[in-house]
């Protein structure tokens, strides 16, 4: 029987703003890229779309990504977990809300083809920045635990194909 | 004119005007100094402003020269335009992937940074202005001509690149690397299409009347793809269109 000591928690994670604050801010940035995709194709399905997808696939593939780190020993406490996800939706929607002027502009300035695909590598930039996020928040500055990052960033890729085949699907009708 | 600031330990000197310029051309680490220490930001940007609106109008100038006329005048107009447009439009990404990514990011001293990339880039712009004249004066043909320009413009842009890198990589140690290569991939795409969408620049000497800005046409990319198809034999029209001539059919068929 091992007589190590238990390893230390993370200190608690401030977050940048009040939670619903940061939710707030988290639907902000996907809302507006959405709304610029959706002026230019003249639908509105991509304002609702781009949230949707966010959302839908946060709450539908978190819950995995918990249970798993908890099966190896790597899940900071649930309290930590929230706000880590908080601030990477947060970092998510800022990134959304910078690229809403440069998307606005390359968008209306191209044929709708480009203009959805730059808006689908805004989604995807906002994505893969948040996730960054979300590992160093859930893990910087914790107890180190073999293949944590490979199980991140594993659930990471699946996590990405995911919200690519559902962004697809909700706006195939506009695209094609 | 040179004033001094007192930062911590540490002395900045606070030079406008065209000791300013000067400056950026000698001592670009103080010149950012001075924009991380948020000190005297407003005469900072005024400075990069008109080097920006003179050097490019001046490099604009040179390239309307090919086509002559009010050509001169649009260039000279539309080119600090796209710089300042595309400092408009990516300061603010910049702000918020810095911020995303928990780099210590301001507006202000983000878009100072900005400025001060296209700024350095301007001046490139205008030391390349000699070899855009000497390309007219010995009559380079219109493709060796935007060839040329392209190329000058390539190197301004490299040049504002350089000093954002530079920037970025003093103001921040995490992330910095990949938010360097984000934003210049977008300063790369947004200004690029700044240019193109403010087309022409040249304009063929022939050319009867010189609009200043062409119908959108679509980006840039579509264009490229286009001309990709086009060298493969793919064409998407019967015909170029010819000046004057309103009666072009676009039919998207295959030769």
């Amino acid at each position: 029987m091992s007589t190590a000591p238990p390893p230390p928690e993370p200190l608690p994670l401030p977050l940048p703003l009040p939670l619903p604050l940061a939710v707030a801010a988290a639907a902000a940035g996907p809302l507006a890229v959405g709304g610029v995709l959706a002026l230019r194709l003249g639908d509105p399905a991509p304002m609702i779309a781009v949230p949707a997808v966010v959302f839908a696939v946060a709450a539908l593939t978190l819950p995995a990504l918990y249970i798993a780190t908890a099966v190896v020993g790597a899940a900071p406490p649930v309290g930590h977990v929230v706000r880590a996800v908080g601030r990477a939706l947060h970092a998510l929607g800022l990134v959304h809300l910078g690229f809403v002027m440069p998307l606005l502009f390359l968008g209306a300035s191209s044929g709708e083809g480009t203009a959805f695909a730059l808006g689908a590598v805004t989604v995807a930039t906002g994505s893969v920045i948040g996730l960054r996020v979300l590992h160093g928040a859930l893990f910087e500055g914790a107890f180190p635990v073999s293949g944590r990052s490979a199980l991140f960033w594993t659930w990471a890729a699946i996590t990405l194909v995911i919200g690519a085949r559902l962004f697809g699907e909700l706006t195939t009708e506009v695209t094609l | 004119m040179i004033a001094e600031a007192v930062m911590g330990d540490v002395v900045i000197g606070r030079v406008s005007g065209l000791s300013l310029v000067d400056q950026l051309l000698r001592d670009r680490a103080g010149v950012m100094a001075r924009i991380e220490a948020g000190v005297g930001l407003a005469s900072l940007m005024r400075t990069f402003l008109a080097t920006i609106v003179v050097g490019a109008a001046l490099t604009g100038a040179a390239m309307g020269s090919f086509r002559g006329g009010e050509q001169i005048a649009f260039a000279a107009i539309k080119l600090p335009l796209a710089l300042l447009g595309t400092a408009s439009l990516c300061a603010p990404a910049l702000t918020a992937v810095g911020r995303a990514l928990g780099r210590p990011a301001s507006l202000a001293r983000d878009l100072a940074l900005v400025m001060m990339a296209l700024a350095v880039g301007a001046l490139v712009l205008v030391a390349m202005v000699p070899v855009l004249l000497v390309a007219r004066a010995v009559d380079t043909s219109y493709h060796g001509s935007i060839l040329l320009t392209v190329g000058v413009g390539a190197i301004g842009g490299l040049a504002a690149v350089a000093v954002l890198a530079v920037g970025l990589r003093r103001a921040s140690t995490r992330d910095a690397g990949a938010l360097l290569a984000l934003f210049a991939l977008l300063f790369a795409v947004v200004g690029a299409q700044g240019a193109w969408t403010l087309r022409p620049w040249l304009v063929r000497p022939r050319t009867p009347d010189v609009p200043f800005i062409r119908a959108v046409e679509g980006s840039l990319y579509d264009a490229v793809l286009g001309s990709a198809r086009s060298a493969r034999g793919v064409y998407t029209r019967d015909a170029a269109p010819v000046p004057g001539d309103d009666h072009h059919v676009e039919s998207g068929a295959e030769p």
